[in-house]
């Protein structure tokens, strides 16, 4: 999946427009990332991309920016 | 081969409810309904200070055998299954034995296990039943998380109810039978849903324990209930799947062949993300936690008693039990109902 793809996921279960979510949106810029938005964001990547989100590294992350970096690594997301 | 079955369940929850308004009067810092609109939960059962997991589960298992499905002197093993015992010792099981004016000369023990325990008892009491080492047992399930939560943590306190249920295992004519079993274990996540202290490993302390606030505005000690609730969640979204799976393998069915999905009951995000991730109708996964919460060891079996009642569970159906949670532990199995009640 294409990154600016996933993010539009991401605002859509945030419930945010799309397209407002960037690389360095934190859980201090974002005021639906709270611990149940972050179960969301977790969800999220459990439902549309295929990565097992066991993995500490996908759970804990600090920034948009930090997981999409991440989900690259794991070859889950392409630029 | 000799058969098992599901020949009653009864269950208990304590007198005291603890309202979603409560908490919200309690603590005006939480957002309440945005909570609720995840979790699901708007009242939970607390246990009374001096009501302990066996008073509750003494009551279950006194009202499923004064229905008399089978003579007390006919039950020939106790298990009880909590995380909330009475005392480091003696076990649970044999206090609840003389209480319940049980045979002297059964077997009782105690097994501590969380969300995972119904299924787990469901196996250990069908091995018992199809081994010839009784002809039925007594499974009760029985927890007080709330004994263990910091009043002021959001993540827990929300969440969790307290609750028993009895269930009687036999080889009776008129059961549910109790089908294949497939279990789990990962204990790397132990950290991640626990109480750090007041066992051997750190003692409970001679001094009151520590407050600790988090960066999410929880605050614990470490003799309270801690839950890393992502990691249980990314946990459970991961394991569940894999386990239905298997289990469906083992027991040759397919999805469409189950009538009903009773899944632990934590919270009705997890069992709605569990349902679209497993392809499970919304009408065959049983969500039942707007007044009770999660009961952990009891969940199950008091859900499938309420979907009883409610008329949801009948004669012929096929459902599948699934247990997840603290250990990391997991275990699923299948259930043919065919009781004549």
């Amino acid at each position: 999946m294409k990154t600016a793809e996933f993010l539009n996921e991401l605002c859509d279960v945030l419930g945010r427009d799309s397209g407002s979510l960037s690389l360095e949106d934190t859980p201090n810029s974002v005021k639906e990332w709270d611990s149940v938005g972050h179960l969301s964001i977790i969800a999220t990547i459990d439902d549309v991309l295929e990565v097992s989100v066991d993995d500490e590294e996908l759970r804990n992350f600090q920034s948009i920016g930090e997981l999409v970096e991440r989900l690259k690594a794991r070859g889950a997301l392409e630029d | 081969m000799m058969e098992a079955g599901i020949l009653g369940i009864a269950c208990h929850l304590p007198e005291r409810i603890e309202t979603n308004d409560d908490l919200q009067r309690e603590n005006p810092d939480w957002r309440m309904d945005e909570i609720f609109a995840k979790s699901g939960i708007r009242s939970r059962h607390i246990s009374a200070p001096e009501e302990t997991a066996s008073d509750l589960g003494f009551e279950a298992a006194s009202k499923l055998l004064d229905r008399e499905i089978v003579a007390r002197n006919e039950i020939d093993y106790v298990l009880y299954c909590t995380q909330s015992p009475d005392y480091y010792l003696p076990s649970g099981a044999c206090i609840l034995q003389n209480r319940l004016g049980l045979e002297k000369h059964i077997g009782a023990l105690d097994f501590n296990l969380g969300c995972s325990g119904f299924v787990y008892g469901l196996q250990l009491a069908k091995s018992l039943v199809c081994s010839g080492a009784a002809r039925n047992v007594l499974l009760i399930t029985s927890d007080t998380y709330t004994k263990y939560i910091h009043p002021r943590d959001r993540t827990v306190r929300t969440l969790f109810g307290d609750g028993a249920a009895a269930t009687l295992v036999g080889s009776g004519a008129s059961k549910a039978r109790i089908g294949h079993f497939v279990v789990g274990t990962d204990g790397k996540g132990a950290e991640n849903l626990i109480v750090p202290q007041g066992g051997s490993r750190r003692p409970k302390s001679i001094a009151i324990a520590e407050e600790v606030t988090d960066e999410a505005g929880c605050t614990r000690t470490a003799e309270n209930l801690y839950m890393d609730g992502p990691a249980i969640f990314a946990f459970a979204i991961t394991a569940v799947p894999r386990v239905v799976n298997s289990l469906l393998e083992k027991a040759e069915l397919t999805n469409d062949q189950v009538d009903l999905f009773v899944y632990h009951q934590a919270n009705r995000y997890m069992l709605e993300h569990l349902a679209k991730r497993g392809k499970i109708d919304d009408q065959k996964m049983l969500i039942d936690v707007e007044d009770i919460g999660n009961t952990v060891s009891a969940s199950i079996p008091i859900a499938i008693e309420r979907a009883m009642e409610a008329g949801r569970i009948r004669n012929g159906h096929r459902l599948v039990l699934v247990g997840f949670g603290v250990g990391y532990s997991w275990a699923a199995c299948d259930i043919l109902w065919d009781v004549n009640r």
